[in-house]
């Protein structure tokens, strides 16, 4: 007879995340709570006890600069990072459609009007579904299009708030996938594909 | 690699296997436990399995009502509520990938029930503080699974003679 309660044990302790994965979520740690495991928020509370000191406030401006050019380079990167992990899945789509404004109407869950962006014509690429994801734990949308070689893209949309303040319209290599991040009627943009071979 | 990263690398694949647990499906449980560390370090909270598991389970039910992936419906108490912790006489291991099938007919509060008894050393009280669920109500969750479980695997093994 199976002995349950240690098969369950032995086929839960043989799954791990990828490596990637938890460099991924390391990275996420890093950036928001720093190396020295205490959260960026409460050492900047104990930073302003100490801002009455004109030399401190010059040091506190040039390190805020330095923190905000650095935070601008960890949240593009961590974005690109999550969407190239999303777009290596290559899960299959959830939801059948040719255009933005059927997949829309299927897709009543996301927080914004899935829309045909700006950035991208047309008549290159034929969209071909979509499904949920998220972006550093927003809701997103996966859309995924082909253009006229065949070659698939998948193309991430999710509303702006605050986090992607930094983020500026970019290209960025990770791995074998290339992403471009752009933002377009308060709407978070990033295409991904990969590199041809 | 450094004590910390490596503690952290244990932490997050014990958060990794508690969200499959809840949804057994790969990529929904990278996504909960995405979520769950992102909302934790946000919050300054403790970077420890109690509060990870929390941060997970509570991103899960909100992904159910979202999602209406399945209701988790209360259930009765009864059953003997005493040999969750009874030994049995099975002595060997299932399959793999049947295991997973069988894993996979349970409901999310079994096989949720189950992992924190069988893979997580959880007693039942703890485990029922942690679910929210009295402790007979996480006892019959768990003979429930294990029966299920052992049901499904015994015709698995019928059917392939």
């Amino acid at each position: 007879m199976v002995d349950i309660d240690q098969s369950v044990k032995v086929y839960y302790e043989q799954v791990e995340l990828s490596e990637a994965q938890q460099q991924l979520l390391l990275a996420m740690r890093k950036d928001v709570v720093g190396s020295s495991g205490i959260c960026k928020a409460s050492l900047r509370k104990r930073a302003s006890i100490f801002s009455v000191a004109a030399a401190a406030s010059v040091m506190l401006v040039i390190t805020l600069l330095v923190f905000r050019y650095s935070g601008e380079l960890v949240i593009s990167e961590r974005v690109a990072q999550e969407i190239a992990m999303n777009h290596n899945k290559a899960l299959a789509v959830e939801y059948q459609g040719d255009n933005y404004q059927v997949l829309s109407l299927d897709m009543d869950k996301l927080d914004f009007n899935l829309q045909a962006p700006q950035k991208i014509v047309d008549d290159v690429f034929t969209v071909t579904g979509a499904r949920y994801c998220s972006i550093q734990g927003k809701i997103a949308a996966q859309v995924k299009l082909t253009d006229k070689k065949g070659r698939i893209y998948t193309l991430y949309q999710t509303r702006l708030s605050k986090e992607f303040d930094a983020i500026k319209n970019s290209s960025v290599q990770h791995a074998d996938v290339r992403i471009r991040l752009w933002k377009e009627s308060a709407i978070l943009y990033g295409l991904a594909v990969e590199n041809e071979q | 690699m450094p004590c910390a990263s490596v503690a952290l690398r244990d932490l997050l694949n014990q958060g990794y296997r508690y969200a499959l647990a809840l949804c057994h499906d790969e990529s929904r449980a990278q996504d909960l436990l995405q979520e769950a560390w992102l909302a934790l370090l946000q919050a300054n909270g403790p970077q420890e399995k109690g509060y990870l598991f929390r941060a997970i389970r509570s991103r899960y039910l909100n992904l159910i009502k979202r999602e209406q992936l399945v209701v988790m419906v209360p259930l009765e108490e009864g059953l003997d509520a005493e040999d969750a912790g009874e030994k049995h006489e099975w002595d060997t291991l299932a399959d793999m990938q049947e295991l997973a099938q069988a894993l996979d007919k349970l409901r999310p509060v079994e096989r949720e029930a189950l992992y924190l008894y069988a893979a997580e050393g959880y007693t039942a009280e703890e485990i029922s503080r942690h679910m929210d669920q009295p402790r007979g109500t996480v006892l019959s969750l768990i003979q429930r699974a294990r029966a299920k479980m052992k049901r499904w695997l015994k015709l698995q093994e019928v059917k392939h003679g």
